[in-house]
Order: structure tokens, then sequence, then C-alpha cells
């Protein structure tokens, strides 16, 4: 009896709370999908993003809705893939068999996803790949900042501040990430092939977190110490870390920090003078060209059915940071 | 109606593998056996330790408690939350340790009042927490946390490192709970033989439902001290510390079918794992190569930790546990 009572209870406070939490959300309107009721000449575009907890794939989703607020014939419903491929495969299913016109995909795995993405544009609903491409499907639409780009602008900047003979550490994303290995990649022909004097005193897997390019550093400071000139990082989140455990080992004004990623936390680190560059994939720039193409394609304005466009990386840096800075206050990243 | 284990032979064989392992290492690395060395190894494993102390209390009583890390990321952030917003540091960490205790709370609930497996409700509860502060942040981590970083970057007396002496406090409160309080003595009971302790009268739906705040208000500790250490509220940073608490605490001695285990057995265990990934990073050993030593080490030092208790002492009794 009591338990039932204290069930009953739990289930009532549940209801009312989400009953508050759905309104919260329909009254800031930055939800996606709330768009129920919709118009017979709409189009019906889903967006699959790898994961809504990541800053710059939720960044990205609000981007992208408000770049489709500018259509009125067009309407984008957000389903999260949780970082799950099999979540992501499956959710593209289901819009397919539901009548989306068109599926913008921000994969999680381009390669492994290559070939159910042929098969759904030979069945008659473009996919654009948005942010991440392999280029494996000719058919498919794709916009993206290439991560190869960005480890370029970066690594270019950083050879005009390094030595030729600099002793660096770099902290690499989870194993077999592409946008790791590219950035990786063009770190290598540009820095590290072109400067053959550079020592790369360390490289390790940082998981793209905060904490492990703390404790890493902290390692790599008892073994090297002020030997380290520079950490090369593969994004923004692994460099603050290190510079984190440099600061406390008072080291950090020898060194340099080099990230990517140029998302909010890393232009206040910036702005603070503690990381040195990054580079930033511009989610308004990628959201405004998605939803552009989208549109020429559904209206039959693109012929053949697809676009490949690729945005330019910005590079940021202490000269350019406070553009940023306001930029992101205003898109409410940064509150202050 | 005694069944506190006597768990001292084994804490002496783990301290012997912790022994060798440094003799070992100081052997490897120059840079091994320093001040500003062994500073680190205990700051990079305090706030595990955190989480383990508290997976370990719920293991001893025969449960698990898999929301431990969201659950850090959540309050650590929130409490940062507050901190940036009233700017007043008590506040934000009495806000973070009600919010543990909240999340706890409703654990235990189900736990012990409900009969759920406690694997599938904290299970669940980890993607409740996350899904909680992404709502609220948008996704977004939380960035200039100005003052609230002396909870992990500030150190006592110029010397230790705060986070070390959260992990010491929690240490002592632990080892007090787990040995000198009746609600400690009766997580031994419960974990050991559950039907034994209903017969004994024990209130096993409340201490259960206790645990589990504890567990929570643990996770918040060690949540807050990791923002601090990050200098940032990152939510996600929580995730996949009940695993690693898991490790430090089976490692630690603790029977993964409830009770026994000592909250130094879980401190050892965790500066082992430490000690371990410190080494390997000193010695600049390829990442991949780092998982599989580490996965082979875990397993070696659970061997010797079972075969010397096999030895030394005639084994406890320890009833078959339905798991609840």
């Amino acid at each position: 009896m009591r338990k039932k009572r204290v069930l009953s209870v739990l289930m009532v406070m549940v209801m009312a709370i989400s009953m508050l939490v759905g309104c919260g959300k329909s009254a800031g309107g930055s939800e996606a999908g709330d768009k129920k009721e919709s118009k017979k000449d709409v189009f019906k575009v889903a967006f699959l993003p790898t994961d809504m907890s990541l800053t710059f794939a939720s960044w990205l989703a609000s981007e992208l809705q408000t770049a489709f607020e500018g259509y009125d014939d067009m309407e984008l419903t957000v389903i999260d893939s949780k970082n799950q491929l099999e979540t992501q495969l499956s959710s593209m299913e289901t819009c397919v068999s539901q009548g989306y016109d068109y599926i913008i995909l921000l994969p999680i795995e381009p390669a492994a996803e290559d070939d159910i993405v042929q098969g759904y544009v030979e069945d008659g609903t473009p996919v654009m790949m948005i942010n991440l491409d392999d280029f494996g499907v000719e058919e498919a639409s794709s916009v993206i900042a290439n991560p190869y780009d960005l480890g370029t602008v970066v690594a270019t900047h950083a050879m005009t501040l390094l030595e030729e003979d600099a002793n660096v550490v770099v902290l690499l994303g989870p194993s077999g990430n592409t946008d790791s290995i590219e950035r990786r990649k063009a770190y290598e022909d540009i820095m590290f092939q072109k400067y053959p004097n550079v020592t790369i005193l360390d490289e390790q897997l940082g998981d793209w977190e905060k904490s492990k390019g703390m404790d890493l550093m902290e390692s790599w400071i008892q073994v090297h110490g002020d030997k380290i000139d520079a950490v090369v990082s593969m994004n923004d989140a692994m460099a603050i870390g290190a510079y984190e455990a440099a600061k406390d080992a008072g080291l950090a004004d020898k060194m340099m920090f080099f990230g990517v990623d140029g998302l909010a936390d890393a232009a206040v680190s910036i702005e603070d003078d503690e990381l040195t560059a990054t580079a930033l994939q511009d989610a308004k720039v990628m959201a405004e060209e998605g939803a552009r193409v989208c549109h020429e394609v559904l209206t039959g304005k693109n012929e053949k059915g697809f676009e490949k466009v690729q945005i330019p990386v910005t590079l940021i840096t202490k000269e350019n940071v406070e553009e940023f800075i306001t930029r992101y206050k205003e898109n409410g990243m940064l509150t202050e | 109606m005694k069944l506190k284990t006597k768990p001292n032979l084994s804490k002496y064989s783990l301290i012997l593998i912790l022994i060798g392992m440094i003799a070992i290492c100081s052997l490897l690395s120059e840079n091994f056996l320093t001040r500003a060395n062994i500073t680190n190894i205990f700051k990079q494993v305090s706030i595990v330790t955190i989480c383990a102390f508290a997976q370990g209390m719920i293991i001893i009583s025969g449960g698990i408690d898999l929301s431990i890390g969201f659950l850090a990321g959540m309050s650590g952030t929130f409490a940062c939350i507050m901190y940036v917003s009233t700017g007043n540091l008590l506040i934000a960490f009495l806000f973070g340790l009600l919010l543990g205790a909240a999340v706890g709370a409703v654990n235990g609930l189900f736990v012990a009042y409900f009969d759920l497996p406690p694997f599938i409700v904290t299970l669940a509860m980890q993607s409740v927490c996350f899904g909680i502060i992404c709502l609220y942040t948008g996704g977004q981590n939380v960035y200039k946390i100005g003052g609230f970083k002396v909870l992990g970057q500030s150190s006592v007396a110029g010397v230790i490192p705060i986070t070390v002496v959260f992990m010491l406090v929690m240490l002592l409160i632990t080892h007090f709970v787990l040995k000198y309080t009746k609600f400690g003595r009766y997580l031994y009971a419960i974990g050991g033989n559950p039907e034994a302790s209903i017969a004994a009268g024990i209130q096993v739906c409340k201490v259960k439902w206790a645990a589990f705040i504890v567990s929570g208000l643990f996770a918040a500790v060690a949540g807050m001290v990791m923002m601090g250490r990050l200098n940032a509220g990152i939510p996600s940073e929580g995730g996949g510390f009940e695993t690693d608490a898991i490790t430090a605490t089976v490692i630690g001695g603790t029977s993964f079918s409830g009770g026994a285990g000592t909250a130094f057995g879980t401190f050892l265990g965790s500066i082992i794992i430490g000690v371990l990934n410190n080494i390997m990073n000193l010695m600049g050993v390829d990442s991949y190569l780092q998982m599989i030593i580490k996965g082979f080490i875990i397993v070696l030092a659970v061997l010797a930790d079972s075969l010397s208790k096999k030895q030394k002492t005639s084994v406890k009794i320890m009833a078959s546990s339905s798991d609840a």
C-alpha cells in the first residue's frame, strides 16, 4: 500500500516536472522537434548530430535551427545519436521510412556510413554530410571544414613562433578518430617534415579530455621539465589542461600551447594569454551553407542534386580573439 | 553476530605489492621517486579515489553504483554555476552536496524500497544526470569559474595539494564510518548475508538507502574538486569514473559480492593504479601498449592479493547473496 502511494506521488512529480521542462523548452524556442503540425507543402528535413552533449554538435544544431528559420518551406527536426553509430544508423532508417525529404548527417564514422548513405541517395532521399566527410559517396552533398585545414592553419602559425629545433609534446584525440588523425597529419606535413630538428618528446592519447591533458602534462614536466617549448594538441580542451598543469609547475610562461576547435573555452583562454592559438570550424557559416544547399536541392534549383562545399577555417590568436568573444557572448555560448 | 572481517593480511599483501612496484619504478625512471612526482601521483588519483570510497561502501553492502561518474560531473558543474552566480563558495559547495544527496536518495529509494537491481537503477541515473546538466547548460561547458578553483588548485601549507587533502579527509571519514559506526557494521552485515541481517533486526532498506545517499555525497565532493582542478565546469569529464572506482575497490580487496573490504584497501588499490599510469607516462610507453599492460597488471594484482588471502586466512563466510 505504502509503496503504491509513494510510487504514485513520484509519478505525479515526474509528470509535473516533465511538463514544466517541456513548457520551458517551447518558451525558449530553441529546441527542435516541437513543431508537430507540419503543413503539407513544407519539406521535412532531419538533422542527425553525433552527440548533442558535445559543444560543437549542439552549437551546429542551434545554428542550423536559426538558418532554417530563414526558409518558410523547410522545417528541421534534430534527432540525437548520443555518440552511438548504431543509434545514428537506425535514426537514419527511421527518417527514410517516415518520409523525410532530406537528411543532414553529422556523421560519427563517415567511412562506416558511406554504403548506407549511398543506398538512401539511390532510393531517392538526398543526404548531406556536414562537418565531416570522407567523400565516399559521390552523390551526397557535403559541407565541411576540412580537419586537415584546421591542423594546417595552426601548424603554419606555430612555425612562425617556434624555433627550428623546438621540443614539443603531442596530445592526440581518441584512437581512430578522424579529426585527430587528419589534424595530426597536417602537423606532420606542415611542421614536422619541414622542421626536421623539431623533437617530439612524447605523444599520447588524451581522448579529447582536459583532465587527461593535465595528467599527461604533469608527468611530462617531471621527465622533461622546462625542455618543453610547446604543447601541440589536437583539440583545445587537452591543450588548456596542459596549460593548467604547466601553470601549476610555474612553467607556463616559457611554453606555447596550440589547440584546435576555437570554441568558447579556447577564446577565453587565448584572451587570458593561456592558449597561444587555435583554429575554428565556424558552425554558423557551416549551417548557413548547409541550409542553402539543402534548399537548392529540395526546390530543384540544384539540378545535380548535390553540392560539395568547403568552408574556410579561421585561425584565432590574441589579435582577433576579441571578435570571437563578442560572438560567443551574443549566441549564448559565453555567459557573463 | 560479528560478521565484521579482519582484512589486515590482505592489507599487508597490497602494501607489499605497492612497495614492490615502487622499487621497480624507481629503477625504471630516475624521475619517479621525486617529491614533485609523488605529489603528482596523489593529485592524479585523488578524485577517482574519492569516488572509489563511495563505490567501496556500496559494494560492501552488496550493491553497485554506476551513477557516480556522471553524478560527479553534474553536481560539480551545477556547483560551478551556483558559484558563478552567487560568488559564495560555501553556498556553492553545499548546493553541490545537496544535489549529490538528492540523486543518491532517488537511487536508494528505487534500490532499497522498490527492490530494483542497483546496476539498472544507477545505470539509468547516469543518463538522467548527464541529461539534466546538458539540458540546463545546452551542452556548453562553464568557464571563468574564478574562485571556485581553490577547491582543486590550491594547496595547504603550500605543500599538500587541496585535492589530496580532500582525498585524505574522505579516507578518514570512510574508515571511521566503516569501522566505528553501527551504519558501517550494518553495511558489512547486509552485504555478507542479507537474510541473516533481516533476521537480526537490521532495517535493511533504511541502511541501503542511506548508503546511496552517502555515495551521492561523496560523488558530489569528487565532482566539485574535479571542476576546481580543471578550472571549468565540464559535465562529461566525470564519465568513466565509476568503472575506475570499481577497479580501485576490487584491487583494494573489496569482495565484489559484498561483505568485505576496507577504506585503506581501496586507497591502496587506487594508488597502485596511479603508480602504474604514472610510470608508463614517465617512460613514454605507447598509448595502446599502456592499455594492454594496465589490464594485465590489474588482473595480476587481484590474483596476487586473492592468493595471499587464501594462503593466510581461512576464507570468510560469504553467503551467496542474492543480488538484490
